[in-house]
């Protein structure tokens, strides 16, 4: 056991190896330096506060159960973050299960008019502030569907393979290329269109 | 138009996923071809808006109350895991219960003992009378002197009969 203000000067791996041992407090300490990117990603993936929070706790609560398995084969926080795709995966398919599919969903999985639209020439990156662009990207990842959203966030954010995605999401990797088309896409005409709606 | 394999492995070279065979095919087609060239160059444009994207989000609660949920139920679910582990306490019933049963088979065994006992008739001396329905039978064992005698005697078919003649001997 360390004194409780310590903790902060320890890196992750010894943290891990102390919670291990049933040490709270080091595990308190891994909550705090992770909560925010557990949090963005859980987030990410669902666009609703509430339940971003609820299945950021759970992956906690999962990981502290589960410590004894992390044998340090990668960090720490991709261990957790992917605890946390898990459960909101789990998360979607629950909802996905309480609805039933749209016109709009079905259309989405063959692609859409997205496929033969015209290439979107406005570059947000160019064009617009970081805090603007952010707040304008997480209005059109609203509105796309869970599966393109969590698929365009496992590519970008989580940086994993197209068959890693395919194993995760449970589908081909063909399906998930053609979501992960669609997605960039439409999010490429949502900010495009952002764009024209604000240009007087 | 392109068609759609040609899109989808636009999006592939981006995300470095193509064979590098393919890749270079791909290089070429956007070097060449001013609709590729547009797609490649709008997906992109995406993938470098989204490029920390999330860096932005930040839990809206505070440290303490976050972490505090949490562990809260990390102790709920230890307790309710230290509860499954100890054995409950038996109840008053379940106690008389365990008690009875070695005294139940006991009882069992001893009462066995004392027919099977009763059966092989080790008593010496004693007597067994069986009386026959269909005729009147008396069997007398002597243990003793271990001998057997039976009287076998005609039942009384109608009032004609005398009553109580037992001295007929077949």
């Amino acid at each position: 056991m360390l004194n409780e203000s310590s903790y902060s000067s320890v890196d992750d791996k010894a943290l891990v190896q102390l919670a291990q041992k049933g040490d709270m407090l080091a595990f308190e300490e891994l909550v705090a330096r992770h909560r925010d990117k557990i949090y963005a990603r859980a987030y990410s993936m669902m666009r609703n506060e509430e339940e971003a929070i609820d299945l950021s706790q759970e992956a906690w609560v999962k990981a502290w159960q589960r410590l004894v398995q992390f044998q340090g084969e990668s960090s720490f926080a991709t261990w957790l973050t992917r605890i946390t795709i898990n459960l909101c995966l789990d998360q979607i398919r629950k909802n996905k299960r309480q609805r039933s599919e749209s016109i709009e969903e079905m259309d989405e999985e063959s692609g859409g008019v997205e496929r033969q639209m015209e290439p979107v020439t406005f570059n947000p990156t160019e064009r617009l502030e970081r805090g603007e662009l952010r707040a304008r990207i997480d209005e059109a990842m609203k509105k796309l569907s869970h599966e393109h959203r969590t698929v365009l966030v496992l590519c970008e954010f989580e940086e994993m393979e197209y068959k890693e995605i395919a194993k995760v999401m449970g589908c081909s990797i063909g399906t998930i290329m053609s979501r992960l088309f669609y997605a960039r896409r439409r999010l490429a005409a949502l900010l495009a269109d952002l764009k024209r709606k604000d240009t007087p | 138009m392109m068609d759609q394999e040609t899109q989808i492995k636009i999006q592939a070279f981006l995300d470095g996923e193509l064979a590098e065979n393919e890749a270079r095919k791909i290089t070429a087609l956007i070097a060449r071809d001013r609709e590729a060239a547009a797609l490649h160059a709008e997906l992109k444009n995406t993938r470098r808006a989204l490029a920390g994207a999330e860096q932005g989000i930040t839990l809206p609660e505070s440290r303490d109350f976050y972490w505090s949920k949490i562990r809260r139920q990390i102790e709920q679910l230890d307790q309710s895991s230290q509860l499954q582990s100890v054995p409950a306490a038996p109840s008053f019933w379940e106690s008389v219960n365990r008690l009875l049963k070695p005294v139940s088979a006991l009882a069992i065994v001893v009462l066995l003992g004392m027919m099977v006992f009763n059966l092989t008739g080790s008593d010496s001396g004693s007597d067994l009378l069986v009386a026959s329905s269909d005729m009147d039978t008396i069997t007398f064992r002597d243990d003793s002197d271990d001998t057997t005698f039976v009287w076998f005697a005609d039942k009384p078919e109608n009032d004609v009969a005398n009553v109580g003649d037992d001295t007929t001997l077949n």
